[in-house]
């Protein structure tokens, strides 16, 4: 384990305990203290009640072009949820994709949303599901964020903000 | 007694170790047959675009057919070209490292050699035209063809997972699959070269 995973996650439990007691909808923290290892110009982790946004990121791209954004969420609900939608401000379109090896050929295929277990993990990563941002309307350049809204079948929702870095 | 069984086992081990050999991280082409043809004129006004595949003879080439408009994977792949290259240190001259997209629909040679130079500078991108694209999938026994509806923007393309590595003969030795780390990507291109 990184010492940037350990900061994530321990950011991400305090701002949780944060959101949790202050009963917000969606709630972003204020500010992030810095280490050494931390060079994404965005907060590492975002939560709602019962939902962590842990390391969220986008890669770099040009306008008009496509990117991915990648996060792990986690849930400390007692009871499972589907990610259901996607929304940014950023790309002309967002839809939920996965990455898939088919023989000796990569597909990209849509998928209708993907099953975040109670309590369990859901994790979007290079080469399998992702964010894809189309069209994007402006560049993503390294140290930009990105804001992508993470939408669930139970109506719940999760504001997250992506460093835009290489991996 | 002891020290007979000693050496025994000594010999045996030494009768071994001549027979070791270091695995590849990509898949070994057997047998490594001359690599098939790759003629792409790119653009007229960007000579970089221009791409003779028998003309780098005595180079590694590395390889990789996709699509400006990839999202996930193409990216995913290239940085781990960079990072392979990064990893082989400062001299990495007898590496040319060419991405050729297989959308020629929306990537002029310009785009395809802009995107790559995005990853690392010295690393080269063109685009065929449908002509020669239809023969260089025919040449290379490889499939690329888009999905949804190629009228909109917004069509994907499925194309080649892996990488392809030419040596400096000439020969198509490897196929390096995605997932490959950076590192073993390095060690196998340094074995090559």
């Amino acid at each position: 384990m990184t010492s940037r995973t350990i900061y994530a996650a321990c950011a991400s439990g305090l701002i949780f305990l944060g959101a949790a007691c202050g009963g917000a909808e969606q709630a972003t923290p204020e500010g992030r203290p810095t280490t050494p290892t931390d060079s994404v110009a965005s907060p590492s982790a975002m939560t709602s009640p019962g939902l962590t946004a842990v390391e969220p990121w986008a890669r770099p791209a040009d306008a008009g072009k496509n990117t991915a954004v990648y996060v792990q969420l986690e849930s400390a609900l007692p009871e499972g949820d589907s990610l259901t939608g996607v929304r940014s401000e950023a790309a002309e379109r967002t839809e939920l994709h996965e990455s898939v090896m088919e023989g000796e050929m990569m597909r990209m295929r849509p998928v209708a949303g993907f099953a975040l277990p109670a309590g369990g993990r859901l994790e979007l990563r290079p080469m399998g599901a992702h964010v894809m941002l189309l069209r994007l309307r402006d560049p993503l350049v390294p140290g930009d964020t990105v804001a992508v809204t993470f939408e669930f079948a139970s109506g719940r929702s999760l504001v997250v903000r992506a460093g835009v870095r290489t991996p | 007694m002891r020290s007979v069984v000693r050496i025994t086992l000594l010999w045996f081990s030494a009768l071994g170790l001549g027979c070791v050999e270091r695995p590849w991280h990509g898949i070994v082409r057997s047998p490594a047959d001359p690599a098939p043809s790759l003629v792409l004129a790119g653009a007229a006004d960007r000579p970089e675009t221009r791409v003779r595949l028998d003309s780098l003879r005595g180079q590694v080439v590395v390889l990789y057919f996709g699509y400006t408009h990839c999202p996930d994977v193409c990216p995913t792949t290239l940085s781990d070209w960079a990072r392979a290259k990064r990893a082989l240190g400062a001299d990495t001259t007898g590496i040319r490292w060419i991405f050729v997209s297989v959308d020629p629909t929306r990537d002029t040679p310009a785009d395809a050699d802009a995107y790559a130079r995005q990853f690392d500078p010295a690393f080269r991108g063109t685009a065929p035209t449908d002509a020669e694209l239809a023969l260089l999938l025919a040449d290379w026994s490889i499939a690329a063809y888009p999905e949804g509806d190629p009228r909109t923007p917004d069509y994907t393309v499925a194309h080649p997972a892996h990488t392809f590595v030419v040596d400096a003969e000439g020969r198509f030795r490897l196929m390096i699959p995605p997932g490959v780390r950076a590192d073993d990507i390095a060690d196998d291109l340094r074995r090559l070269r």
